[in-house]
């Protein structure tokens, strides 16, 4: 009995090894796809013609929709930036989704709102009732509906979509900081290549610790708190260069609610946001893959890495939690709402090497990272393995992510350089090495909570997260 | 094992050292370079623009540009966006004396698409004649980037021998450039172009009339009402007649008024008898009111919505109508009320103080 055990344990063990090589290896090539991506974005920077877009007959406008729950520290300043973006023609929907704070009594003030009757089209489904359309005295481009919350983000979202009078769509989180010019860099696809794009994403990047004047960025600096510098490299690591390797590749699935857009008829075409998702943003993704697969249309799904939307990340460990368990979930939940996608040469890269990847290594990833872990430690316990063996593991687990987040700075430093102090930079080489020890494992535990959490069903109610908001004055100084 | 340790673990933390090296000293070399730029950068600048308004003559410029003849040739490139008239005349004949502009057509063919997406730009700046030919053939170029620099130069350079140029390109399916960079492109050349884009009108396909009917919508001129009420009627593109519609929105003429009514029939699709509503309360003549307001009834909510927004825009003629239709009991009556209380909301608030 006892050397079969040892056989289990070490074939386990190995396995283990084998999954964080391969784990790593893929970010690896991911990053190195996104280095070629922004390389060339760069060089075509110079040519890349922001300012015709800007004057051009042909950019398409866009509705902004913005839903908001419990958002009064900084819906004013969102909405004001928003409104001042550089954009030839946009309009500014914000749904107040059952607020309990003076999230719309801010507003009201703000903006002389002013209600008016409206027949509401059901162009997608809605579940909560509309309780008022009010919109900006003066002003043609703000349109604030309040409804009876269901507990759905996406319910403010469709809601909004039914209002939205723009062929094109982009969603924006209520706390999100968008820079002057990311909504023109972000469509610009759609004035490159109109007939193709159906969608795209922007970066998304922490704003704690940044320097905020009316709604915009004025100073970016690292944050205060580790948690939340540790955040920075992760964003940094997974959301800007693993999306642009994944944009690269053909097989972008996850836009971020935060900051996406759509083109309006798509989205309307798959009946909008999916009340029942709990990852409205991968899974919107998903079925317009399916959509516009099931056409027979060439079409792009496409991440642009330069514009940026800034958003507050969570900087305690209680908040952190609920945010990742809740993506993990979300992701369960894409995943099996689209399971028709998986290994279906149909989808291309995307239900070949995408779907497959989110599968086998963010949804079952923690199990395996953290039991690896556990039986390196039983085994090592009981001599199954030797130290080299454990060695090798943790070298191949720890320093090569290490490695992975050092890559990622080395790219943000020659692309785009956004912490320039050196200080900043100090701080970013430090969270990029703690990182990887007890983050990453506390991280997997998390997911792995809200993998079964998502096997349970249980708590499908979007949830706000507690915000600062930015505070400001006249010199511009405070954050 | 412990060889296998030994290797992984040292080219591990070669590559982290060596990431962390090459981050530092790239962060290292770009302070020093940016430091050194801002410093030659405002000495240099300030040659130039004491050259351009002729305090500093050539042969003394020659004597001092020697020292960084690279930035120089960089600044004077970008200082072209920034000159006009005399002083555009004078930097242009200097770098004509640098060999820079003929340098720059023979670029155009070069292997590297930066180097011909650079040299369509600096030739696109420089604004001469010349620069006509080599951007035109650049309009087939391979790589689309350089296809639409090419497109955004001819704008830039206003010829309107280039609009023929311009509109096969719109049209060339092996050769795809950005429609709106076309648009901007011939919006730039403006009404010099004009008869050369109306000529354009009865060959190519259906993308190249949609640009021309954009652009004479935004000439405005109420002589190019005939041709456009033309693509409004007869051209087969859907395209074409949602463009035809809006510029005979913008152009504001009243003969435009009975095709445009024409096509508000309910066999007619949704979304151009949109935008012929809207061109109708564009062109704001009280005849057309009832029309519209017909269309509040329709069976489409987006149009009906619409036709109340347009009646809005109409005047105290499309107001009473509203008026009347809001207190009816009629389907449209709600499209009314909110399209009454949007006016409402947009009209100056006299303060009550």
């Amino acid at each position: 009995m006892a050397p079969f055990i040892a056989t289990l344990f070490r074939v386990l063990n190995w396995f283990g090894l084998s999954y964080f090589l391969a784990l790593n290896t893929i970010y690896l090539i991911l990053i190195i796809l996104a280095s070629f991506n922004l390389g060339s974005y760069f060089r075509r920077k110079t040519f890349s013609g922001f300012e015709d877009a800007l004057s051009s007959p042909a950019t398409l406008p866009v509705s902004v929709l913005m839903p908001a729950h419990n958002e009064e520290a900084g819906i004013v300043e969102s909405a004001r930036a928003v409104l001042s973006l550089d954009y030839p023609q946009l309009e500014l929907i914000i749904v107040d989704d059952g607020s309990t704070d003076a999230t719309y009594d801010k507003l009201r003030e703000a903006f002389d709102l002013v209600e008016i009757p409206f027949e509401m089209p059901e162009m997608v489904p809605t579940l909560g009732q509309v309780i008022s359309v009010n919109i900006a005295r003066g002003l043609n481009d703000l349109t604030v509906i309040r409804k009876r919350s269901v507990g759905k983000k996406t319910d403010a979202v469709n809601v909004a979509i039914n209002v939205a009078k723009y062929p094109l769509l982009c969603v924006v989180d209520a706390d999100a900081v968008l820079d002057a010019d990311a909504l023109i860099k972000v469509t610009m696809p759609f004035v490159d290549d109109p007939q193709r794009v159906v969608a795209t994403g922007g970066a998304i990047r922490p704003s704690n610790g940044c320097t905020a004047y009316r709604g915009r960025i004025t100073e970016v600096r690292m944050p205060k708190k580790w948690l939340a510098k540790i955040q920075v490299i992760e964003y940094l690591r997974a959301f800007l260069l693993g999306r642009t390797g994944w944009s690269k590749l053909g097989a972008l699935l996850i836009i971020s609610g935060a900051f996406g857009v759509f083109r309006k008829d798509v989205v309307i075409a798959i009946g909008g946001y999916d009340l029942s998702s709990i990852g409205e943003d991968a899974d919107l993704v998903a079925r317009i893959h399916k959509y516009m697969r099931a056409l027979k249309t060439p079409y792009r799904v496409t991440f642009v890495s330069e514009p940026v939307c800034w958003t507050e990340v969570p900087e305690n460990l209680t908040i952190l939690r609920r945010q990742r368990k809740r993506w993990s979930r979300g992701l369960v939940d894409t995943l099996w709402s689209n399971k028709s996608l998986f290994m279906n040469p149909k989808y291309g890269t995307l239900g070949l090497l995408a779907i497959p990847y989110f599968l086998f290594f963010e949804v079952l990833g923690p199990v395996v990272e953290l039991t690896g872990f556990l039986l390196l430690l039983i085994a090592l316990y009981f001599g199954f393995v030797n130290a080299y063996f454990a060695g090798l593991f943790l070298s191949v687990a720890i320093l090569y992510g290490i490695l992975l987040s050092i890559l990622s700075l080395l790219i943000e430093e020659i692309s785009y350089h956004r912490y320039d102090k050196w200080k900043f930079l100090c701080q970013a080489v430090v969270a990029s090495i703690f990182e990887n020890f007890g983050f990453r494992q506390m991280h997997a535990y998390w997911r792995l909570e809200g993998v079964f959490q998502a096997l349970r069903g249980t708590n499908r109610s979007w949830e706000a997260m507690p915000r600062k908001g930015f505070a400001t004055d006249q010199s511009g100084t405070n954050s | 094992m412990r060889l296998a340790l030994v290797v992984s673990v040292l080219l591990l933390l070669v590559s982290i050292l060596l990431m962390l090296l090459a981050t530092i000293i790239f962060r290292f070399v770009r302070t020093k370079l940016e430091a050194r730029s801002a410093t030659y950068e405002a000495e240099l600048r300030t040659m130039l623009v004491r050259f351009l308004s002729e305090d500093l003559s050539l042969s003394e410029l020659r004597v001092l540009k020697k020292i960084h003849s690279s930035q120089f040739d960089e600044i004077s490139e970008a200082m072209l966006t920034k000159v006009k008239g005399r002083a555009k005349d004078i930097l242009v004949s200097f770098l004509y004396s640098r060999g820079a502009i003929d340098q720059a057509i023979t670029r155009t063919r070069k292997f590297g698409y930066l180097g011909r997406c650079k040299a369509a730009m600096f030739l696109g700046n420089v604004g001469i004649p010349e620069a006509r030919v080599p951007l035109e053939s650049m309009l087939r170029d391979r790589r689309r980037d350089v296809r639409t620099i090419a497109v955004r130069c001819l704008g830039q350079l206003g010829k309107p021998e280039s609009v023929p140029a311009l509109l096969s390109a719109v049209d060339d399916d092996e050769h795809p450039v950005p429609f709106g960079t076309v648009l901007v492109a011939l919006m730039r050349i403006g009404s010099s172009g004009k008869e050369l884009m109306k000529a354009g009108l009865n060959s190519g396909g259906g993308q190249r009339r949609a640009a021309i009917a954009e652009i004479l919508g935004m000439e405005g001129s109420t002589e190019d009402t005939p041709d456009l009420i033309s693509l409004l009627e007869n051209d087969p593109s859907f395209e074409v007649k949602v463009r035809s519609a809006r510029a005979l929105g913008r152009i504001g003429s009243p003969k435009a008024i009975p095709s445009l009514n024409k096509y508000l029939d309910s066999g007619q699709p949704t979304a151009l008898r949109i935008v012929c509503c809207g061109a109708l309360a564009a062109i704001g003549d009280r005849e057309t009111v009832p029309e519209i307001i017909s269309l509040l009834s329709d069976g489409n909510d987006q149009l009906a919505r619409a036709a109340a927004n347009a009646a809005s825009q109409m005047g105290p003629t499309g107001i009473k109508y509203l008026n009347l239709a809001a207190t009816s009991n009629s389907k449209g009556a709600s499209f009314a009320k909110e399209a009454l209380a949007r006016l409402a909301a947009q009209a100056p608030r006299i303060s009550q103080d």
